[in-house]
Formats: C-alpha cells, sequence, structure tokens
C-alpha cells in the first residue's frame, strides 16, 4: 500500500469497524489520500436519536392544535402556496 | 417496505410534539412512520420547506401571544421573519438532522403532478406532493390527507 499501512487495518477503516486508529496512521493516510485528516470522517448521526431529540423541538403545541392536524380538520390559515398565489399583483 | 415520502403535516406535530407530551393517536402514527423511514429512509421536497416554515411561523406568533397571526404576517412579513430567525435556524439543523433525501422538482415531477391532476383529480398542491413520491419510488406517504388514499402506487401511512 502506498501509505506503507497493513491492508486489513486500512479495509477496518473504510468499514468504519476500527474503533482506534493510532494518530501515525491518520497522518499516512490524509497524506497519502492528499486530504486533511478531517475529511477521513462522515459521521452522520444516528438516525432513532436524531428523531427522539428532534420532538417537540420547534415548541410544544397546544393540544388543540395537534387534534386539528390529526383529524384533517381544515386549518383557519390559508395554506402557504395560496397565500402568495393569490396575492394581488 | 420502501422508502416514504413526509408530508408536511407529519414533519409538523413531530416537532411541535415532545414525546411524553404528544396524545396517544399521534405518539402511534409517530412510532409506525419511524419504524418505517429509519429503516428504509424518509424523503421530502422543496415543498415541505416552504409549508413547515409557513405553519411553525404562525404557530410561533401565536405561542408569543399574537392573536392575528396571519394578519401580522401579511401586515410585515420582513419583520416577523427576522423575529423568528433564530427559531427557523433552529428548525433547519433539526430536519437537517433526520438525513431525510431531500427530493428534485424536475419535469418528471411536473408531468406527473399534471397527470394527477387530471385523474384522479388532485388539488395542485397534493399533486405535487404525490408526484415527488411517486417520481422517487416512494410507495409510502406518511400525511393526514385523505386525498392521497387516491393516488395509485402510494400507500398512505395515516394518524
Amino acid at each position: 500500500m502506498a501509505a506503507g499501512l497493513d491492508e486489513k487495518t486500512v479495509r477496518n477503516i473504510l468499514a468504519g469497524r476500527a474503533t482506534r486508529v493510532d494518530l501515525k496512521t491518520i497522518a499516512r493516510l490524509s497524506s497519502t489520500l492528499e486530504v486533511t485528516p478531517g475529511a477521513l470522517w462522515k459521521s452522520r448521526p444516528d438516525p432513532v436519536e436524531a428523531w427522539v431529540s428532534t420532538a417537540g423541538s420547534a415548541g410544544q403545541a397546544e393540544p388543540s392544535e395537534l387534534e386539528q392536524i390529526l383529524a384533517d380538520r381544515p386549518s383557519e390559515y390559508v395554506d402557504s402556496g395560496l397565500e402568495r398565489a393569490l396575492r394581488s399583483p | 417496505m420502501s422508502r416514504c415520502y413526509l408530508d408536511t403535516n407529519f414533519l409538523y406535530v413531530h416537532l411541535r410534539s415532545e414525546r411524553s407530551e404528544a396524545p396517544r393517536p399521534l405518539e402511534d402514527w409517530r412510532s409506525r412512520v419511524l419504524a418505517q423511514v429509519t429503516v428504509d429512509g424518509g424523503a421530502i421536497s422543496a415543498l415541505v420547506h416552504d409549508e413547515l416554515a409557513y405553519r411553525l411561523i404562525l404557530a410561533w406568533l401565536r405561542d408569543d401571544g399574537v392573536d392575528d397571526p396571519l394578519s401580522a404576517y401579511r401586515a410585515d412579513a420582513q419583520t416577523v421573519m427576522k423575529a423568528v430567525r433564530r427559531r427557523l435556524t433552529a428548525t433547519w439543523r433539526a430536519v437537517d438532522s433526520l438525513s431525510l433525501e431531500l427530493l428534485l422538482t424536475d419535469s418528471a415531477v411536473v408531468e406527473q403532478a399534471r397527470s394527477l391532476m387530471a385523474r384522479p383529480g388532485l388539488g395542485p398542491r397534493d399533486s405535487f406532493h404525490a408526484a415527488h413520491a411517486l417520481v422517487a419510488g416512494c410507495s409510502a406517504i406518511a400525511s393526514t390527507d385523505a386525498a392521497f388514499d387516491d393516488v395509485p402506487g402510494l400507500h398512505r401511512l395515516a394518524p
């Protein structure tokens, strides 16, 4: 390997199986690939965790507000598309 | 199971209800949708961003004690947008964290939407939502809107 690293080590890193990677290995990889060390990581939030943490993040609705939406009752507001489309030219 | 298109009303109630505060039907709905989305992925379109922002802005005005949010928005949209800027930024961060696919609006979507307006006769907005879902290969749509029940190839995950 151009980086002088063990193939199995590189495979584990690429597959996300590596749990500990020493600084020399990171330096060799980033130098060989000509990228900054940060580019070696592609962190994605855990999807389940993301849904849990965003529930209610825009404020807590009144129960009546949620009931209206769940029952698909017409809103008191005109929808955003109509709001713009109906604006006088 | 396959990818699920998230209608605005699903994301809205999700972002506006903490799990401990949510009524049972909402929590059941959220669980069923998330069981599919976290495995097969979820998708939204720019329409969802637009509608979500609009509805949240009006809701936040009401939260802030404004009696008539729509009139306040119509009277001075720019001032309102400045007042909600931080909350809106936080909301986009929350939406981005969900790793939903943002579907593009291209000629295939427009063609499909026109077709859905003609048959089964969906309204324009509903047609565009459904068209994004169908063109992207989503076979499910999470929505309170029963109009989507008439769209062949689309199964509605309803509350």
